[in-house]
Parts: structure tokens; sequence; C-alpha cells
């Protein structure tokens, strides 16, 4: 289980993140919305690490214990498996040289190769001079190579993606995510035609200020616009 | 490093003709075969093979050296290693190149000190005629000691469509490099130098070349590559575009793994008429934090991520190179670095 609590972040003396409080339960589908710039990429970020955030309040805990102080590949190792919003292309270190890595039976993951339709992706170079789809699909396939991953933070899944990856990666996540919890985040919506989520919550200006039923909230914010969540009625506060 | 070491993993051993020259000892593996001369510098029969040839002023009292010739339409593959067993020992080389037209060069060269040997100086003069439509790629791997000092003078000539690609590798620790190669290109020819070094601490090299594009539709570029954990690297490159439509890039990248060494890099291009295409690239920097933050959001620990960052940027750089080449670039960087 991952639960933030009361988490407030500074980046560059300027607080980001506000007292955020979200627990995502063993096997629960969490769909966090927001405007661009509200803060849903900053959390997953925080979450598993990255540099350059300052974590003033608060703590982060995956299965009751604080990983605020371990590093990215301890949080991995914990259970955390993030796709960023923006991919990191790395020249000359393809796929498979990342694959390399990793102690697997081809066999076993023959299928997700297939699933995700990659097999022609894996000498190329990571995320250099892929397409928005491709990306993700390598992106979903290197998170696969981990086999203890339980909660995933995917961030903007739909972004750049054309209807058919949509599609292809929403049946993919479908299916490994059975026993998984998963935390997307999205402004356009598009996954969440294909990928059935729980929960969601709407965040706006580093706060939370809703959580309730996926489809209701959707169409609160479509309806009233972000600015209208803060006196919703619609969605459980 | 030792002999029976560098042969294996640095050279060819199935290569024939496989030539070694010892400090200054004359070379006594002579082929003449299909075409293909082998010969020692000072075999009176080099003089047939190189009337009309321009070639540079040997200047060395001892030395060693050979003449590769390759009649027209030939083509082979040869191996050839330099090697110096004394200490204090100054090694001058004096060697030929020659592919005739229309023939097919690979000449894989590899130059090691043997391990005890300390303070020894490489020296060589080297011409290299491509001819008219021919290839010839030259690859050279080095691995002299970490106290030696290596000074080649090289000039390379490329006739009317013939092709010269050099590939250079410098891994191993080296005290002092000076190489600037000169080449000079006619019409429709083609020279491409490509360059791959490890700077360490210590280490002053300095790395350059120059191409002459003086025929029409000639065409030349000169690519880059350095790893820096320490030591002096420059490299002085330029291309000089003379001939009508002759087009030139230069390309420098280099990745600092640590705050210790200097690295600096001058692209000089010269335009001599309105038709003529240059341009240059470079890029400095240490490893980029994002890079490494993405590696570890896939389960790497940073120094397994710094590791495979630099080996990804040592395989884009090499990846132009022959398949020969990058065989033994894989067992350099098998044989671990520690990034």
């Amino acid at each position: 289980m991952l639960a933030i609590k009361n988490l407030t972040v500074q980046a560059q003396e300027k607080t980001i993140l506000k007292d955020i409080n979200l627990e995502v339960k063993d096997g629960e589908r969490v769909v966090l919305f927001g405007p661009n710039g509200s803060g849903k990429s900053t959390l997953f970020r925080v979450i598993m690490g990255l540099d350059g955030y300052k974590i003033k309040k608060g703590d982060i805990e995956v299965d009751g214990k604080s990983v605020k102080k371990k590093s990215i590949d301890e949080r991995v190792k914990l259970g955390l498996g993030y796709v960023g919003q923006k991919s990191v292309g790395i020249k000359g270190v393809t796929v498979e040289d990342l694959m390399d890595q990793y102690d697997f039976e081809y066999e076993d993951i023959k299928k997700t190769i297939d699933q995700l339709n990659i097999d022609e992706l894996l000498k190329r170079d990571i995320n250099y001079t892929l397409s928005g789809g491709e990306i993700k699909r390598v992106e979903l396939f290197t998170l696969s190579l981990l086999d203890n991953i339980h909660t995933y933070l995917l961030d903007e899944l739909d972004s750049g993606v054309d209807l058919e990856n949509i599609g292809r990666i929403a049946d993919y996540l479908n299916e490994v995510s059975k026993e998984k919890s998963v935390i997307i985040t999205t402004h356009t919506g598009a996954i969440l035609k294909e990928l059935k989520v729980d929960t969601a919550y709407v965040i706006l200006n580093g706060e939370i200020i809703c959580k309730g039923k996926p489809k209701k909230v959707w169409e609160c914010i479509n309806k009233q616009g972000y600015e209208k969540c803060l006196n919703c009625e619609i969605a459980e506060k | 490093m030792e002999l029976e070491q560098f042969l294996n993993n640095y050279s060819n051993p199935g290569m024939s003709p496989y030539i070694v020259l010892h400090d200054n000892t004359p070379l006594l593996m002579e082929t003449s075969r299909d075409n293909v001369q082998v010969l020692d510098i000072d075999n009176s029969k080099t003089e047939e093979y190189l009337k009309g040839y321009d070639l540079q002023e040997n200047t060395f009292k001892e030395y060693t050296g050979y003449l590769i010739h390759l009649g027209k339409g030939a083509q082979s593959s040869v191996q050839t290693c330099f090697l110096t067993s004394q200490s204090g020992f100054e090694q001058n080389v004096r060697n030929i190149i020659v592919a005739e037209e229309n023939s097919k060069l690979e000449v894989f060269t590899g130059c090691l000190s043997n391990a005890h040997v300390k303070d020894n100086t490489h020296n060589a003069i080297t011409d290299m005629f491509v001819g008219k439509n021919a290839v010839l790629t030259f690859n050279m791997i080095h691995s002299w000691g970490e106290t030696s000092k290596v000074f080649p003078k090289t000039r390379i000539h490329v006739e009317e469509g013939g092709v010269f690609i050099s590939n250079y590798v410098v891994w191993d620790k080296v005290k002092e490099i000076s190489s600037n190669p000169k080449v000079f290109v006619k019409d429709g020819g083609k020279a491409v130098m490509q360059s791959l070094v490890y700077s360490h601490d210590g280490s002053i090299l300095d790395i350059g070349g120059r191409i002459n594009l003086e025929g029409k539709k000639s065409s030349g570029e000169i690519l880059s590559s350095v790893v820096s954990q320490g030591g002096e690297y420059k490299t002085v490159t330029e291309i000089v575009g003379e001939g009508d439509e002759s087009k030139g890039h230069i390309e420098c990248n280099a990745v600092l793994l640590e705050n210790a060494g200097d690295v600096e890099t001058v692209p000089l291009l010269k335009a001599k008429n309105n038709t003529v295409q240059l341009s240059h690239e470079a890029s400095i920097g240490k490893i980029s934090r994002q890079e490494i933050e993405y590696l570890q959001t896939k389960g790497l620990n940073e120094e397994e991520a710094r590791e495979l960052i630099v080996k990804g940027f040592v395989n884009d750089s090499v990846k132009k190179m022959p398949v020969s080449v990058q065989e033994k670039i894989a067992v350099m960087l098998a044989s671990g670095k520690g990034f």
C-alpha cells in the first residue's frame, strides 16, 4: 500500500505541493486529474525521489514504512514502478542493453513483447527517435522486467498517443494490473474509456481539492472546468 | 599489456598477412601474392612500387617499417602490429601504404609495449595513397604503456572517387600522443576520420587532423568522441573546402566522468569558394543527471546507471566503425573500467 501523508514540498523555495493526503490500497486503481502545472507530475516525481524537491513536511510510506530517505532505485526495489510524462532518451543504449541488466528467461517475456508489439523496437536506442506511442509501450515493457513492482505510477500515459495505441496500452494494463495498484494522471481522460479506475482525485495549485467516483468527477470537470471544482457538489470532498 | 593478451583481444589473429614490427628491427615476414605485396621498407623492390608518389622525407636514422602495396583491383586485409620490448627505447617507423585504382584494402593496426617497458617513444612517418575508386579502411587500436609517448606524422592522398576511412581508438592509458594526420582529397573522393579516446588522469592527448577537400564534389568528416576521466585532451580539427561543391562536417562529443580533466575542442572550417558546404557541432558535458535518474527508476543503482550511459556513449561513437573494431571495443568495455 502507498500512503502519502500531509506532504508539503518545496522547489526553489516555493511551495509546490501542500498537505497532500492520498492512499492507494492494494489492488486499487486511482486517477489523478488536474490541469497542466497543477502538481500531478511533481507528486509522482517526489514519490519516486527524483532530484530538485525538498520535503518540508509529511511522509511517503510504502507498506507502512517511510521511503523519504531512500534512493530512487531503492524505492523501485520496494515495489514502486514509474513511467514519467516526459521521456528520457539515452543515445547508444538500446532497449536490449537495458534488458541485459536483468535476469529473466526470454520465454517469460515473449508474451509481453508481443502484447505491446515492441519486437522491432528492442534494438533501438531507448526513447530515441521513437513516437509517443512507441515510447509508452517500451516504458511499460521495461517496467514489466521488474517482477517486484506492486504499484504503478503512470504519468500522462495517454499523452501524445494515438487511439490505437491507447487501446493496446489499456488492454495490457487491464491484464497485468489485476493484482497491482495503479495511479495514473491524465488531462485528456482518453485512457479512462479503456481502463477501469476505482477512485479519482483532483489536484489544483498543488492541493488535492476533490475525491470521488471517476466518472462523476470527470463529468464535473468537463462541465464546469477545474476552477469550479473548488465549490463542486457532485463529487465527494 | 602482455603480447599474447594483446594479440588475442585487440588484433585479428586469423588475418593474413599478419605482420609484426619489433623495436627497430627489419620486417622479416614479407609477402608477395595475388597482387598484394608487404615488404620491408628498405627492400629495394619498394622503389618500383613507389615511382611518382609524393613521399614525406624519412628523417629517421634507425627505423623499421613496411610498404603495403595493392595492385589495381586487388582486395586484401592486413593485420599489423608494432611492438616495443625495451624500456626507454625510441621506435621509429616509416610506413607506406598504396592501394591502387579500384582496389580495396583494410588495415588493422595494433600498437603496444610489453608490460615491463617504461618511458618508450614511438615515432612514425606514414604515407598512404588511395587510388582512383579504391577504398582504404585504416583501423588502429593503441595499447601503449602508461609512460609511452607517441608522435606520428601521417599524410593521406585520396584520388578521384577514392575513399579513405580511419578508425582510431585509444582506450588504455598512455603518457602522451600528438597525432594530426593530413588528408588531401581529389574529385569525388571521400575521407572519414573517426576517433574514440579515453583520456586518463595524467595523459596529454593532442588528437586532431585536417582534411583538404581539393577536388570537385569531394567530402570529408572528422568525428571525435572522448571519455575523459582526467588528463588533458585537445582536438584541433580542420576541414578546408577548396573544390567546387565539396562538403565537410566536424563533430566532437565529450563526456566528463570526473571534475578533473581538461577537454578542448577546436573545429576549424575554411571555405575557399561559395559552393562549399561545411558544418560543425560539439558537445562537452558530464553525464546527465536526468539520464541517471531515469535508469534508477528502472532499478539500476547510480553506479550501474553511469556505467550503462558511458557504454552507450561509446557504442554510439563506434556504430559506424567496422564490426571488427566494435568487437575489440566490446572486449575493452567488458574488462570493466569502473566509470
